[in-house]
């Protein structure tokens, strides 16, 4: 139970010069990865498992483990630049942070996300290293009806993504919700709303709605304001934060890792709640909350140090109970096998120097990535004053390469261009996508887990008012709606005075 | 270390082999789609293969996920790609036979050719270690005392644990409520953290977690080497000796002598001591179903399957 | 018509439209005994069937369209709906459309050239030289990265038999 010298032996693993580099090939990579739309860490972990067979077994997890954090890394950097979310996880770093790169401030906005998850990856690893074991007890106490619960509380929290009307931002959750549901029913197996194409039987890929409502229609919204849009990339101020702007991030930024650190833990949710709810926090808590999605640096140091953190500390499991909370820790799983590693409780123990070189890995990672990134900052910022009518088909060619090579699926390509239309639309409506994008990923999870809970309770929708967590999570989900609801109310009131 | 060595070895192997043209087939790397996410059994059992074809045969085999709808969303596109040896698709049973009973799947069993079934995970009834059930019959007492209140987590609805799970309740007379989930490491959870009163699962599962689990009894011939205390069914009285096959399956354009070939490269593999004892060491039995032993074995299966879907209400 | 927030009015006809077309293929479309959609099984809240989640979202959002809609009817404020500009979504969609359709015959580097090209068309001063060497450029580049670099299975030759045995259209 000694901490420092377990960490001692850790770092005596993770510095030695091969390893240093195995990380520093890993976090590269995952950067680029979270860089280039579509293609994720899932498809790129499991295309170079094989690569790592004839690695040392450490060697090889601290490097893929490095393409798992440094492609939420990554995914933000492409977030602020062209409003094209990397990775999911990276969604809510559009908001602000595109606007603050239509300021000028991108170098400012890339700087502010850089340095927060690097500090919210360092207080993950201490959080694993010294709390892993509880950490993951407190995980396992959550059953379904908590999980559902728990869903409600963060779709409740969507609700504050969007600025505007609140009832058509809970209709975008909603429809986010169904979008969720097309593909095979994971209970009955009967494919449902896929309207007879094969490639719906599995659903639609959320890159493929990201990249379309996000980055497509972005792109035709640029070209049909023609020469007013010039006016952002040309006047670029401050290439790196200053003190004043990290001060006003790093409230934003405790709290984001906190919370962040959190929800990491739980199988499912991770990175993406994450960051949706730590800025969720931020808007609730700002004395002005109309800044958001206007350029607010708390808007990106929250959701930045979040996702960051979960991507740490969804390790947890993994590392403590053989447990995988996302398809990535799955994967991880696969590859400790091949490497004659047997995941599972007894992994701290019986491997010590795997364990603990693995976490002292992580920040070694980290500091990686800061250095690798901070100087990549003054480069991404000149792609920016490339003329737009250069940048924009370079864009598009990514993306269409990217999501074809998730499925390597033409429909991919074509339900894109689908959702840019859809994107399009949204914006004429003024309808916000965010909150969309968040019920889709949550929908599925919460059919699942609202169907297991009613199963286990043979219908009796008591168990979500009975489990102590579950009352916890829906009464806060009830003030959070209440609080939302409340200057809706006194406007509405004010209006009334007037009239 | 020596596994190390050895995979060192074959690369060293590779790298001679690769001048000298070898005979016409495989002359270029194989595409090898397996049907469920990265990380479950069958595709770690692909990955392990992987170095061991390399060596062997002197071409890459290609890994890739062609995941969802339980298996049916690969195997429905299987006939669809070229028949020239150089696409190959993991393939499951029960899953094989039990969809397309079910209707909403767009392939039919027999348009699946398998060329070999290689593994088998028995199935086996796991709970956690803190659960008040020490042995099969106090679980089959409690079950029987309230019927409807045990609840047994498996991967998947019309699976082999699903199947395992009608099959007990059939078998035993008790009602317990089957809860499915979407995979085995997804189910983890749920057991371990006493949601769910048990799991219906693979014998695999306890080796992957040793120590927070107990398994009551398992549907092998005889007793398992890692877990020397669980009884058999057989030895419980139960006529229950049945889990889930995995192996391979070509497109139905693959010619005869091709069909056959890998169905013989693949049973060299599975010879292979360093490749038996990976597999062993996740709880994978290794069998040699070949392409010869197909058709019989195959038409032995489905009685078996056919009866277990009367169970399920599957068959109509 | 031209009157009230015509922008709420719209996203509040889409939001209906949506939430009935999910209700109803969920629930199934009957009259007598010709079954037009099958729909899913509802189940029982106990034992949930795939049409039990949808069906009531669905309804949910109809309803919450319909509510928008009248809202914006009432709305004081004059907000008409924002012009749409057909010109930029056809060539920049249509270029995509064209990508996805000739990825496997003719392969991803000379789809690439064709979405590059046809999607600048949509831009202002669209002149044929720079495109060009843009093209072949980010051409070159994305299949340095996916396809050398990354190792995806992407198309590069056109579908034809001899073509694809040649060893450069292998990676």
């Amino acid at each position: 139970m000694d901490i420092f010298g377990n960490l001692m032996l850790g770092f005596s693993v993770a510095l030695t010069l091969s390893n240093i580099m195995y990380c520093f090939i890993g976090v590269l990579l995952g950067t680029l990865i979270g860089v280039l739309p579509g293609i994720g860490p899932i498809a790129t972990i499991s295309m170079l498992l094989p690569a790592t067979f004839v690695l040392p077994p450490v060697s090889a997890l601290i490097m893929l483990a490095g393409i798992y954090y440094g492609a939420q890394y990554g995914g933000s950097t492409t977030a602020i630049l062209v409003n094209l979310p990397g990775e999911v996880s990276s969604v809510v770093t559009c908001l602000d942070g595109y606007q603050m790169a239509r300021q000028g401030k991108a170098g400012k906005a890339l700087g502010v996300a850089a340095l927060a998850s690097f500090f919210a990856g360092s207080v993950a690893t201490l959080l694993i290293a010294g709390f892993a074991p509880p950490l993951a007890e407190l995980a396992l106490k959550f059953g379904p009806a908590d999980y559902f619960s728990l869903m409600v509380l963060g779709l409740v929290a969507a609700v504050v993504l969007a600025h505007g009307s609140l009832i058509k931002a809970i209709a975008m959750i909603i429809l986010g919700l169904l979008l969720g549901l097309i593909g095979t029913d994971v209970n009955s197996g009967v494919a449902r709303y896929s309207f007879g194409l094969p490639e719906l039987i599995d659903g639609v890929g959320i890159g493929t709605i990201a990249m379309g409502v996000f980055g497509f229609s972005e792109i035709i919204r640029n070209l049909e304001q023609g020469e007013k849009r010039e006016v952002f990339t040309k006047s670029i101020t401050g290439l790196l934060p200053n003190w004043a702007d990290i001060k006003q991030a790093t409230p934003a930024t405790l709290r984001g890792t906190a919370l962040g650190s959190f929800l990491g833990i739980l199988p499912g949710g991770g990175p993406v709640l994450g960051s949706f709810s730590a800025y969720t926090l931020e808007k609730k808590l700002a004395k002005d909350p109309s800044r958001f999605g206007k350029g607010a640096i708390e808007g990106v140091a929250a959701p930045e140090s979040a996702n960051n953190a979960a991507a740490q500390t969804s390790f947890i499991p993994l590392l403590t109970l053989g447990i995988p909370s996302n398809p990535v820790m799955a994967l991880m799983i696969g590859a400790m096998i091949i490497h004659g590693i047997q995941p599972g409780p007894q992994i701290m123990t019986a491997k010590p120097e795997l364990f603990w070189g693995m976490i002292a890995s992580m920040w070694v990672g980290n500091f990686l990535l800061v250095v690798l990134n901070l100087p990549m900052i003054g480069l991404w910022v000149k792609l920016l004053s490339v003329d737009y009518k250069y940048l924009y088909p370079a864009i598009l060619i990514f993306c269409c390469i990217g999501v074809y090579s998730i499925n390597n699926a033409t429909m991919d390509v074509f339900l894109t261009a689908l959702f840019g239309f859809i994107g399009y639309l949204f914006i004429k409506l003024d309808t916000e996508p965010a909150p969309l994008l968040l019920g889709f990923v949550l929908g599925p999870m919460m059919e699942e887990n609202l169907r297991r809970a009613l199963l286990l309770s043979r219908g009796s929708p008591s168990v979500f008012y009975e489990r102590p967590i579950s009352l916890v999570l829906l009464i806060l989900a009830f003030a959070l709606l209440v609080i939302v609801m409340l200057p809706n109310i006194s406007k509405k009131r004010e209006e009334a005075f007037q009239e | 270390m020596k596994r190390r060595e050895f995979l060192a070895a074959g690369g060293a192997i590779v790298a001679a082999s690769a001048l000298p043209a070898r005979a016409a087939y495989p002359e270029k790397p194989l595409r090898y789609y397996i049907p469920f996410s990265p990380g479950g059994e069958s595709d770690i059992a692909a990955r392990l293969q992987q170095p061991f074809f390399k060596a062997k045969f002197g071409t890459e085999l290609v890994v890739e996920s062609k995941v969802g709808a339980g298996g049916a969303l690969a195997w429905s596109q299987l006939n669809t790609f070229p028949g020239d040896g150089y696409t190959i698709m993991g393939s499951n049973l029960p899953h094989l036979v039990l969809q397309p009973l079910e209707g909403n799947v767009q392939y039919k069993t027999d348009d699946i050719v398998n060329i070999i079934f290689f593994q088998y995970t028995p199935d086996a009834i796991v709970v956690r270690s803190e659960s008040p059930f020490k042995t099969y019959q106090d679980l089959v007492a409690a079950a029987k005392a309230k019927p409807g209140t045990l609840n047994f987590a498996g991967s998947g609805t019309n699976s082999a644990n699903h199947a395992a799970h009608e099959r007990l309740n059939n078998l035993t007379g008790t009602k317990t409520q089957y809860v499915a989930f979407k995979g085995t490491g997804d189910l983890v959870a749920s057991l371990i953290g006493g949601h769910v009163d048990g799991a219906m699962s693979y014998a695999s599962l306890a080796l992957a977690q040793r120590g927070k689990t107990r398994v009551l009894a398992v549907a092998s011939d005889k007793r398992l080497d890692y877990i020397p205390d669980t009884p058999t069914f057989r030895e419980l009285g139960l006529d229950w000796v049945d889990g889930a096959f995995r192996g391979i399956a070509v497109p139905k354009s693959t010619p005869e002598d091709l069909r056959r070939k890998l169905s013989d490269m693949f049973a060299e593999i599975n010879r292979e001591a360093e490749f038996r004892k990976q597999m062993t060491d996740q709880g994978m039995e290794l069998v040699d179903i070949t392409y010869d032993k197909m058709p019989a074995f195959m038409e032995e299966r489905k009685k078996v399957y056919l009866g277990t879907a009367k169970l399920m209400g599957l068959a109509k | 018509m031209k009157k009230g927030n015509q922008t709420d009015f719209w996203s509040g006809v889409m939001f209906t439209a949506i939430g009935v077309l999910f209700l109803v293929v969920a629930y199934g479309v009957k009259f007598g005994d010709t079954v037009l959609l099958p729909g899913y099984s509802m189940g029982t809240p106990a034992r949930m069937g795939p049409a039990f989640f949808p069906f009531w979202l669905g309804l949910i959002l109809a309803v919450l369209g319909v509510a928008i809609v009248i809202n914006a009817l009432r709305s004081k404020e004059a907000k008409p709906l924002e012009k749409f500009h057909w010109g930029p979504i056809l060539w920049v969609l249509g270029a995509v459309v064209a990508f996805g359709l000739l990825m496997k015959p003719i392969g991803m580097p000379l789809a690439g050239l064709v979405l590059v090209i046809v999607s600048s068309l949509g831009g202002e001063n669209f002149r044929w030289k720079p495109t060009i060497f843009l093209a072949i450029g980010l051409v070159v580049f994305a299949t340095g990265v996916f396809v050398y670099g990354l190792k995806l299975p992407i198309p590069l030759c056109p579908d034809i038999s001899n073509l694809q045995d040649m060893r450069a259209c292998r990676v």
